[in-house]
């Protein structure tokens, strides 16, 4: 059960030591420059790989070292940041807009302005959180430009309340028989696995009726399993006013559940 | 439920938030007795079963992956924006200069770097050199490093296990080794900054 826990990793490991302290050497060779230590790596990280070309695999490299390859143009990097990281960002594009096809647009624009913004990126190790913000802004952009027509009207901040859910509303109590089943795709009773995508497909549907900024912060903290202070550098919100919006995102969620309980 | 400074209240007054924080834990006296409390924890928990679930689904799921044309349309970006890169002469024939990018110079550099067990290189940086050759109004040289005087400024990250000045100098002399045998060039200065130190 989430509580405020430092984030896993939504593909691959982001863990990083703080830095060790400065150490320093100056060597012979070639009309030796200088040379500077100044922080302690993460370990390797597992995701899909593809090889350098040189010395390990880069899934044998921690990620800081692989986002710093990408920096400096190294295709192969990059390419592997992609593999690793183009299905979180998709899986959040797709449920902020409920649209395959503009969901693979964010995909598409988050990454080629992700490359173009990297050697920008002044920590490695804070690659992937820069890369949420950079597709959240996206989604965010996008369902505006759909508030500016009328056609495709969506909520999107903290005022609207979607139609069934209301403050004076009072949970029900709990079917016991189902406290506890939702198996997902591990069941292997073929009912019980028929009622649990029926009840992420419920989740899924309902997503679409809380207003934009608790579904962004609720998708960050819940499914992709951000840290509160990630999600507030990711939507550039106080991390008191994201708290906020994910409790109101668990508490329109969790109305909306309960005729499955 | 009621709203209270922006964050959401149960009946009995408390946080949404705090019951969420505590679910894992046994029920407080309180919440033993106080029915908004129980039909919360018990809304909240099947809700976060669900999510679960949905996310152990999400990792494995192929239809939870955008297309494979995405990807070949980011890489073809990728691709051709690395190719704009300066060049770097390597020899003068009759037929021509020959020269390589800065890019697949920073490839081969890293590759040297990367032989050497213990050693991750990260970002190599060819410098500008002065460009006495270049006057007012003459050709740009922005687009051209001068083959005679190149400098690198290269960053790695090293094991914690190896010593660091014996690691300095075979490093050097590993990427100078490299680099001449592949492309004649001679480095004039290797400036190696060591960012980071990794288990292993």
């Amino acid at each position: 059960m989430a509580s405020d826990r430092t984030a896993s990793q939504p593909e691959s490991s982001r863990g990083y030591a703080p830095a060790s302290g400065p150490e320093s050497e100056r060597g012979a060779g070639p009309r030796a420059g200088s040379v500077q230590c100044t922080s302690r790596a993460a370990p390797a990280i597992g995701a899909p790989g593809h090889q350098a070309g040189a010395g390990p695999a880069l899934h044998d490299l921690d990620q800081a070292t692989i986002v710093a390859r990408a920096q400096n143009g190294d295709v192969s990097a990059f390419e592997w940041l992609l593999s690793a990281h183009e299905g979180g960002v998709f899986r959040l594009a797709l449920r902020m807009l409920g649209d395959r096809a503009e969901a693979e647009d964010i995909v598409q624009e988050t990454f080629i302005a992700a490359r173009r913004s990297l050697p920008d990126l002044a920590a490695p190790q804070s690659f992937i959180p820069w890369l949420y913000r950079v597709a959240t802004n996206k989604c965010f952009n996008l369902l505006r430009s759909r508030r500016r027509h009328p056609a495709h009207p969506d909520a999107f901040d903290d005022g609207s309340v979607p139609a069934g859910s209301h403050d004076a509303f009072a949970w029900g109590e709990a079917d016991p028989r189902h406290q506890g089943d939702t198996c997902g795709g591990l069941c292997q009773d073929p009912a019980l696995r028929y009622e649990a995508e029926a009840q992420m497909r419920a989740l899924t549907g309902l997503l679409q009726a809380v207003p934009a900024g608790p579904r962004a912060c609720w998708l960050l903290r819940d499914v992709h399993e951000f840290s509160y202070t990630e999600i507030a550098t990711i939507v550039h919100l106080p991390e008191s006013t994201v708290r906020g919006r994910i409790a109101r995102a668990r508490r329109i969620l969790a109305e909306g559940m309960q005729s499955w309980r | 439920m009621a709203m209270n400074g922006g964050k959401p209240r149960l009946g009995c007054g408390r946080l949404i938030d705090d019951v969420w924080a505590s679910i894992d834990q046994p029920a407080t006296i309180h919440e033993r007795s106080c029915r908004d409390c129980q039909s919360a924890r018990a809304a909240l928990d099947h809700l976060e079963a669900v999510t679960r679930s949905m996310r152990e689904r999400d990792r494995g799921d192929a239809a939870q992956r955008p297309s494979s044309r995405v990807r070949e349309a980011i890489m073809a970006v990728a691709r051709a924006e690395v190719r704009r890169s300066r060049r770097v002469p390597l020899a003068t024939t009759p037929l021509g200069t020959i020269d390589i990018s800065e890019q697949a110079l920073n490839d081969l550099i890293r590759f040297a770097a990367s032989t050497l067990p213990g050693v991750r290189a990260r970002r190599c940086t060819v410098l500008r050199s002065p460009t006495p050759q270049s006057s007012p109004g003459g050709p740009s040289s922005a687009g051209v490093v001068d083959g005679g005087d190149v400098r690198i400024t290269l960053t790695v990250a090293l094991s914690s296990q190896v010593r660091i000045p014996a690691t300095m100098t075979l490093l050097r002399e590993r990427v100078g080794t490299i680099v001449q045998a592949q492309t004649a060039i001679t480095m004039q200065q290797i400036d190696i900054g060591v960012e980071d130190l990794y288990d292993a």
